[in-house]
């Protein structure tokens, strides 16, 4: 099979926490990726090394065979990231910002026009395309730092919980959207605490908790006995005992 | 009745956490501070209780010989304290509810209640703690020196306190309605920052005003001022209080009753608005219609022209693209702003000031340093820390295939509008006022150039080495990696040393180029020019390597991030 990112070992520790802990994991070229774990399990933080935005502590990423660390820019060019905190420029205006991430990946201008223009109706914020980003809502926010990662068509798009946020309709377009991507040959790497939607796209999972891999393989493999909500509590390490609140029980 | 008080502890408790919470440090280093704070507070209020005994004696028993005394004395205390309490009203425009109602709302706590102990918690600043031992002092010095009804003065000297903490309050809350609109928050800002120019130049024009040749030939002028001074003391609430003194003084108790009945109707006037306004703004949707910005605006047009899509001449499609960018984000940030309106008012300050002839035949040699230093003090911070106004956004660049030598040299480039303005501001300032001769603004253009190529250059190093966020998020959230505040501090440091140092050798070239030695100061500026050149470009081959290797812990600094 053929592999799109490779992670062996990574490590990175944030003074005495480590987030991720000897990560080592394979994903296939064309899947979709569901990458998931509890609140803290260095999710995001595996994102941000396979992204280059982040340098891991040890152990090395390779993404589209190539190392994160030592070759940032050859690998940014061939990705899309939408991170969760949408990283934007406030006093920028939609189109101005996706004109310039456009040129910035070496799009011709009217490329970047045409695609600016369908990204934008797509997301439904055409109407809001010449509003600064500062009087964005956050799930605006969210659309554009999706539009910001899709516009240049990369081979992986790696999305920090992508449908926080969002509407349902502004959800399933880009479900739709990212279902067309992977129909495509691209390969979708998302983090998700909506296990149902994560259960109803991707076609491989990894389950990460405590910054160790819990879980990896196909859906089907890893739903073989029970359903992904199950799987995932009991990977995550939830205990048998559920609490109760006292004053519930009478 | 016992759900108040409850509800009353519970919110202090709350705010005596938050309090506590604020300076982040440990319970020793804490209780010190305040210890430090409450015997400083209790110092200097004491010695302003004696001194004001002293003032309030020696008026009472008509031993100030001043025209007026019993008028004017007073109305000069009432204005420090204006004066003070405008000071404390920019320094915290926007008020700082003990509670904020947004928070609480969604809890069974009575709104009167919530606005009630705010407005209590308002009046516990140095302000009022200094000023009401001081105005008993002032009121007992009365009392021993000229028998006046005391009761008559403490119930005056509440109601100043009063009204001035009811229209505190009132303002405080109208701004911090104001400013839930992101566009009117930066209205709001630079109105602000005017105001507070205004006011750091008020000791500046006062002094100017009594150097003035009028005053110090004319004195009866002054008279002709007196009924103008009447008019406004009897319309301003703020000097009601000397009012209600001066009819204490002169047995007049009609016009200190009068005064003191004023003042406290209007303060209690004024908190029942800002309790509805308030009230109205959370409870009938001014909220809600200040978050959703302008209501839905048109389709826009995808074929006019976007100025991150302009090309750059002599810059290569991306370099271009992210100058762009860092351009268009700088000229936008209300930071940036402030400091043109910051450069703008000390410019027209600086104009009054020269064309006042107060610095008689010497105002070149403090016009001609000044056209460089203070562009370069205004715009110090946003060179040596060029990413720190970027903030969060500055992560947003980290997922794009940018190389660091392309992303300092776009800042730099962006940066150079904003400092070619500044330039080209203190130089029509410079013209204006007439100290400054053509051929001297182009001795300071070719200072300049040297000048700005040394402060790029060190301020690519300290742009990666010790950056800081600049930014509301990210220099507001305290988090133990590293403090803003004290990076800011190190960047100020920094940067005034840099201005001295350069500066300093601006300054003889440009002296021995006005006087000394002509020849000497172009073989200087030659090679200071050269040097500063081949430095730049070294600096910024290393610096982008060095960017290229920290952006993501640059990025995470600028962050302020948690660990996910």
């Amino acid at each position: 099979m053929d592999y799109c990112i490779e992670t062996i070992e990574l490590t990175r520790t944030f003074e005495r926490v480590t987030a991720v802990d000897h990560l080592t994991m394979r994903v296939p070229r064309g899947s979709f990726f569901g990458f998931l774990g509890p609140n803290g399990a260095g999710k995001s933080t595996t994102i941000r090394m396979l992204t280059g935005m982040l340098y891991p502590s040890s152990g090395q990423a390779l993404v589209l065979g190539m190392d994160v660390v030592r070759r940032p820019l050859e690998v940014k060019r061939r990705i899309g990231v939408a991170p969760e905190d949408s990283a934007l420029f406030e006093n920028l205006t939609a189109v101005e910002y996706l004109g310039f991430v456009g040129r910035i990946h070496g799009l011709p201008k009217p490329v970047i026009r045409s695609r600016i223009e369908e990204l934008l109706i797509l997301t439904t914020l055409e109407k809001a395309a010449d509003t600064p980003v500062f009087e964005y809502s956050q799930g605006m926010r969210k659309k554009l730092s999706l539009c910001a990662a899709l516009i240049h068509d990369p081979e992986i798009i790696f999305l920090d919980e992508p449908f926080e946020g969002l509407d349902a309709i502004a959800s399933k377009t880009l479900r739709q959207v990212l279902e067309q991507a992977t129909s495509r040959g691209r390969t979708v790497f998302l983090t998700s605490h909506i296990l149902q939607i994560v259960e109803r796209l991707c076609n491989y999972v990894g389950i990460l908790n405590r910054g160790r891999l819990a879980a990896l393989g196909t859906m089907a493999e890893i739903t073989a006995r029970s359903g992904l909500e199950e799987v995932f509590v009991e990977t995550a390490g939830a205990g048998e005992e559920v609490p109760h609140l006292s004053w519930l029980e009478a | 009745m016992v759900g108040w008080i409850d509800h009353a502890l519970a919110l202090t408790a709350l705010r005596w956490r938050l309090y506590r919470k604020r300076w982040g440090l440990s319970e020793a280093v804490n209780f010190a501070w305040t210890l430090f704070l409450t015997l400083g507070g209790i110092v200097v209020a004491g010695g302003m209780a004696l001194w004001l005994f002293r003032v309030g004696r020696d008026l009472g028993a008509r031993e100030i010989h001043w025209p007026f005394a019993s008028l004017l004395v007073p109305l000069l205390l009432s204005g420090l304290y204006a004066v003070c309490w405008l000071t404390g009203l920019f320094y915290r425009t926007i008020r700082n509810d003990m509670i904020e109602p947004r928070k609480v709302m969604h809890l069974p706590v009575a709104p009167t209640l919530m606005l009630g102990l705010n407005f209590m918690y308002s009046l516990l600043t140095p302000l009022p703690l200094i000023t009401l031992p001081a105005g008993l002092g002032f009121i007992a010095g009365l009392w021993v020196g000229a028998s006046i009804r005391p009761l008559l003065g403490l119930v005056t000297l509440l109601g100043f306190l009063f009204f001035h903490a009811a229209l505190a309050f009132h303002v405080r809350g109208m701004l911090a309605i104001l400013v839930d609109h992101p566009r009117k928050k930066r209205a709001v800002f630079a109105l602000i920052t005017l105001g507070i120019l205004v006011l750091c130049q008020l000791p500046g024009l006062i002094a100017l005003a009594l150097r003035s040749n009028l005053l110090k030939e004319q004195p009866e002028v002054l008279w002709q001022w007196l009924p103008l001074l009447s008019t406004g003391v009897s319309l301003l609430p703020s000097f009601w209080g000397a009012l209600g003194c001066w009819g204490l003084l002169e047995r007049n108790p009609a016009i200190t009753v009068l005064t003191a009945s004023g003042l406290w109707l209007l303060g209690f006037i004024l908190l029942r608005t800002a309790a509805r306004d308030t009230l109205a703004y959370y409870l009938q949707g001014g909220m809600y219609q200040a978050k959703s910005g302008r209501g839905t605006p048109e389709r826009a047009d995808f074929d006019r022209p976007v100025i991150t899509l302009r090309r750059l001449p002599g810059l290569s499609d991306a370099t271009g693209a992210l100058t762009w960018l860092f351009l268009v984000n700088l000229a936008r940030n209300p930071h940036m702003r402030l400091q043109g309106v910051a450069l703008v008012g000390t410019g027209a300050f600086l104009m009054v000031l020269f064309r006042s002839g107060i610095y008689g035949d010497e105002t070149q040699t403090f016009l001609l340093p000044l056209l460089l230093v203070w562009p370069s003090a205004s715009l110090g911070l946003y060179i040596l820390n060029a990413f720190g106004v970027d903030g969060p956004a500055f992560r947003g660049l980290s997922q794009l295939p940018i190389s660091g030598i392309r992303a300092l040299r776009a800042r730099h480039i962006a940066l150079v509008p904003f400092t070619l303005a500044g330039l080209g501001l203190m130089y029509v300032v410079g013209a204006i006022t007439g100290g400054v001769r053509p051929k001297e603004i182009g001795m300071v253009c070719l200072a300049a150039v040297p000048y700005f190529l040394t402060f790029f250059a060190v301020g690519a190093w300290t742009s990666v080495l010790i950056p800081f966020p600049m930014t509301g998020r990210g220099s507001r959230r305290a988090l133990g990696r590293s403090s803003p505040s004290g990076y800011r501090t190190i960047g100020i440091l920094l940067t005034m040393a840099l201005i001295l140092v350069l500066s300093s050798c601006a300054g003889w070239i440009l002296d021995a180029w006005r006087r000394t030695s002509p020849v000497g100061g172009t073989i200087a500026w030659i090679l200071w020019t050269a040097g500063a050149a081949l430095g730049y470009f070294i600096t910024l081959r290393r610096t982008g390597d060095l960017l290229q290797r920290r952006w993501p812990e640059i990025a995470a600094i600028l962050a302020r991030d948690t660990i996910e």
